[in-house]
């Protein structure tokens, strides 16, 4: 991480504040803690952040006021609501009152610093040069993939393909937007040679943690698998 | 108990009945009465203009008794009249001799009346005694046969049961406006009650019933109030539960997370993190599983809580299951896949309720493959709701676990750790307060299990869906 990540960590549990603290810092993010709403909003007159991380059970003022006031300010802060309160129809709430996401207590810090990222990137407003999934990363500025630090190999169709899918992390890419994005190339693709590519891919992405899942019906699907 | 109908019917309608058939059997017997002293006037009357005859001729006429004797009796009723004139000895003078002469007979100007019978036929006689100017004195009997007193006495009755017919025919059409009319709000009440539904903690509208039923409402809603209060703590004490448990176990994660990263810990101790890792994560999934019971239990008890209806686009949350499931299946080596998707199925179901069903459905159709196989998902529109059908081709349940599957931690095969067998059970209840259906049955291949959920969609389909930010 080339620039140190201001974020403000509003969590009343000191336990949990602190450790997650250190699991921030150790990924580079710059921590500030707040053990109650009032405390953040003290610091919220004074300091900026790139994100907020809010509980929503504070004591003297909660997470959801704390928010309306935010958003009252015009404040567009990202705010990531980190919540043991589970019910669907809050976080339907909380979104509407202008948090950007929602992560339930417990999660994995992983899965944590991942909506992070993409929390920062839609703020930053620019697609980040960055983007992976498990040890695949790829460098959109170099144009180059990497497994783990090791550089991966592959034909400019292939890596078309595996662009595509990489953009789209977590979710199906159907085979006709798959073949589309293979049109940049000014090639015209039968869904026969499309599989071909994913073999091929499949093949030099095995035992890498990554993998391009068939799921019949809807399309192509790149995951973090266990190795 | 039996009905308030029928105790209503029973101490109205019997009373009258009993009423109705004392007063026609005393009806009965004073017609009886009517007839005969109609009858028994007539007898005497023409008894009468015979003797006074006799007496002006000072003796019998070779005409025989005067005709006015008998056009008294003119009637539609064929009745036969005979009569017989005796002298005081009992030596028959004039008449028929098949006239029986009377037991006893009257005195001057009494006469007596008797039943007889002439050649067979029942009659009723009247001897009527009549003074000679000589001194001596005869004895005029009249006798009618007793076809007219029957039909005289017959129309009377008739007349009386009529009359007691209307009456009855009348309170009972009273009865039944009574049952519509009075009993219908008693009606609409319990039906209201009826209509509620199971659990509900929903309280009774005192406005639209009659007076009588307030301090059963009122001690339904304070019944009400108890229970909800109780059930409030309840759901309080296990929402500060979950709260804490979670805060608990996120700092555990977050301890757990901070140790893998460490590169000071040798292999096997990442291993045994690891493990602990997954165990935090069995737990967490527990913790929300009850929460969503809980959730289930209390939209159930406070349906009003729920408005708007809400919509929900079916195929989208089957679609975003099947990718977040993706991984587990490939780890399983399972080929999963949607095979049939109709887009325009929207529920009214909240998202997160559907979401759910989904996926513990595939989570399960996937974890219980005992080998490579395929679970295929299907969306469709079967008339007018929806099916979520889902096959596997793993190795089923026995229809001897089919029924006790929805259970609350039951599970059909013990030996497999890591499921808690509350799943299944969540489905079923989210399909019960959802107004679905699900059924388990052998899929048409003759291996594995298929799951079909049916539920209702949504009445107006312009209805948007409810679309959460991911």
């Amino acid at each position: 991480m080339i620039l140190r990540m201001k974020l403000l960590l509003t969590e009343d549990n000191r336990d949990l504040s602190a450790w997650l603290t250190r699991l921030l810092n150790q990924s580079g993010y710059a921590v500030e803690q707040a053990f109650s709403g009032e405390e953040a909003d003290l610091l919220l007159r004074t300091q900026t952040y790139d994100a907020i991380l809010l509980d929503l059970t504070l004591p003297l003022l909660s997470g959801q006021t704390l928010l309306r006031r935010l958003r009252n300010q015009d404040n567009g802060v990202p705010v990531l609501i980190i919540s043991a309160q589970d019910s669907l129809q809050d976080i339907v709430e909380h979104l509407n009152l202008g948090a950007d996401d929602y992560l339930a207590k417990p999660f994995d810090i992983q899965e944590l610093e991942a909506r992070l990222r993409s929390l920062l990137r839609r703020s930053s407003g620019k697609a980040s040069p960055m983007v992976s999934c498990g040890n695949l990363h790829y460098d959109s500025n170099s144009k180059i993939f990497r497994i783990r630090d090791q550089i991966l190999q592959v034909t400019p169709r292939e890596h078309a393909v595996l662009e595509a899918l990489l953009r789209k992390v977590g979710k199906t890419v159907s085979k006709q937007d798959l073949a589309d994005s293979l049109v940049i190339l000014n090639d015209m693709v039968t869904p026969k040679a499309l599989e071909v590519y994913i073999v091929r891919l499949r093949k030099k992405l095995e035992n890498s943690g990554v993998a391009i899942i068939t799921l019949r019906g809807l399309g192509y699907m790149l995951s973090a698998v266990e190795a | 108990m039996p009905s308030l109908k029928s105790r209503l019917a029973a101490w109205v309608f019997l009373p009258m009945l009993i009423f109705s058939a004392i007063d026609l059997v005393v009806t009965y017997r004073s017609t009886d009465r009517v007839a005969t002293e109609v009858q028994r006037q007539l007898l005497k009357g023409s008894a009468r203009i015979i003797a006074e005859q006799i007496a002006a001729d000072d003796g019998v006429s070779a005409a025989g008794a005067p005709p006015a004797a008998f056009e008294l009796f003119a009637d539609k009723n064929q009745d036969r009249v005979f009569y017989a004139v005796r002298s005081a000895t009992g030596r028959l003078i004039d008449g028929d001799a098949a006239l029986a002469p009377p037991q006893q007979a009257g005195q001057g100007d009494q006469e007596v009346y008797f039943r007889s019978r002439v050649r067979g036929e029942p009659v009723r006689v009247v001897a009527y005694a009549q003074e000679l100017r000589d001194g001596g004195h005869i004895t005029v009997e009249v006798a009618q046969t007793m076809r007219g007193h029957a039909a005289f006495r017959k129309r009377l009755f008739l007349i009386t049961a009529r009359e007691h017919l209307i009456l009855l025919a009348l309170v009972l059409a009273g009865l039944v406006v009574a049952f519509r009319w009075m009993l219908r709000p008693l009606m609409e009440f319990s039906e209201r009650v009826a209509r509620r539904q199971p659990g509900s903690l929903e309280q009774l509208d005192a406005d639209a019933v009659p007076r009588e039923l307030l301090p059963v409402i009122a001690a339904l809603n304070g019944y009400v109030v108890r229970l909800d209060r109780t059930v409030s703590a309840y759901e309080r004490f296990v929402a500060s539960t979950a709260h804490h448990l979670r805060t608990s176990f996120a700092i555990l994660t977050s301890q757990l997370n901070y140790g893998m990263r460490d590169e000071r810990i040798p292999p096997e101790q990442k291993a045994l993190l690891a493990a602990m890792q997954n165990t935090t994560m069995q737990g967490t999934k527990v913790i929300n599983q009850l929460l969503i019971l809980a959730s289930i239990e209390q939209g159930r008890q406070h349906p009003a809580r729920e408005l708007p209806p809400p919509a929900s686009a079916l195929n989208d949350i089957v679609t975003s299951v099947i990718e977040e499931l993706a991984p587990l299946a490939q780890r399983y080596d399972v080929e999963l896949g949607l095979d049939a998707a109709d887009d325009g199925l929207v529920l009214a179901a909240p998202s997160h309720l559907l979401r759910e069903i989904t996926f513990n459905l595939i989570d399960n159709a996937i974890k219980h493959m005992d080998g490579p196989g395929s679970v295929s998902v299907q969306v469709q529109r079967v008339e007018d709701r929806a099916l979520l059908r889902i096959v596997d081709t793993g190795p089923g349940i026995a229809p001897q676990h089919r029924d006790r599957v929805f259970e609350r931690f039951y599970r059909a095969d013990p030996a497999k750790q890591n499921s808690f067998g509350l799943g299944l059970s969540i489905v079923k209840e989210i399909c019960d307060s959802l107004h679905g259906d699900i059924q388990l049955c052998t899929s048409a291949r003759g291996r594995g299990l298929q799951v079909d959920v049916r539920l209702p969609l949504v009445a107006d389909t312009s209805a948007q869906p409810q679309t959460l930010a991911s």
